[in-house]
């Protein structure tokens, strides 16, 4: 049994005590409108990925709530990786294991899903502060998805 | 994550988060998760472990076509399913 937060240091432990944050209340639950076979994904993780010359997340004690479009034809050894709380090592080794755009596209070529989205999206999983990620960064995030026809969409936090 | 899929999904689009910590899944209540005991920075599985991350996203996906799933539902991923 893993224990994910042994590993953690102080100013993790920190983010975890605000991750936690307010109980929410029920969520919305949307149907897939067509099959998994016909349908386009995107994906979102939290890994702090940052297309090659983009601008660097903030890895302060107040954190970054803003995300960093990643074009699906990204050169993905390129990309730069901000983020303070977890082992680079691990994705630079193996993008799949948190960003898994190249099985994803060989998914999409098998049939399993429709397509990839063209843009795909990450944030830096330290945010403390949420408000600006739910009414400015979340909300804009999804008007890009909704222009790119996106139908399902899979999250991977670090 | 789990913020940006609630928002997403009241926006129409479907979505499934994977998480590791139930007592953050549980409190942002993300409209589904898969749980998975898995360290921080590679949630999909280890590096190279091709056949298990792929059986992990399907997983995580045919939780978007599974009409019994509740909204909030936190669902363990176990290896069987890998089968």
């Amino acid at each position: 049994m893993v224990d994910p937060e042994r590993d953690l240091n102080l100013h993790a432990k920190a983010w975890l005590a605000f991750a936690i944050g307010p109980q929410r209340d029920r969520p919305s639950l949307q149907k897939l409108g067509k099959p998994l076979s016909g349908s386009r994904l995107a994906l979102v993780t939290s890994g702090g990925f940052v297309p090659p010359g983009g601008e660097p997340f903030d890895t302060g004690k107040l954190g970054d709530s803003t995300f960093r479009e990643i074009p699906v034809d990204t050169d993905l050894d390129r990309l730069e990786i901000y983020h303070p709380h977890y082992d680079h090592q691990l994705p630079r080794r193996d993008i799949n294991v948190l960003f898994p755009i190249p099985l994803c596209r060989e998914l999409a070529d098998e049939g399993v899903i429709g397509s990839l989205a063209a843009t795909h999206y990450s944030f830096m999983g330290y945010v403390p502060l949420t408000r600006k990620l739910e009414t400015i960064y979340a909300p804009r995030l999804v008007e890009r998805l909704k222009s790119e026809q996106v139908d399902l969409v899979l999250l991977v936090p670090t | 994550m789990g913020l940006v899929a609630r928002r997403a999904e009241s926006e129409g689009i479907p979505t499934v988060c994977i998480m590791n910590l139930r007592k953050v899944a549980e409190r942002i209540l993300a409209p589904r998760t898969l749980m998975v005991d898995r360290p921080f920075g590679a949630l999909l599985g280890e590096p190279g472990d091709r056949s298990g991350q792929e059986a992990l996203i399907r997983a995580a996906l045919s939780m978007v076509e599974d009409p019994t799933v509740e909204p909030g539902e936190i669902r363990e991923y176990r290896l069987a399913q890998a089968g």
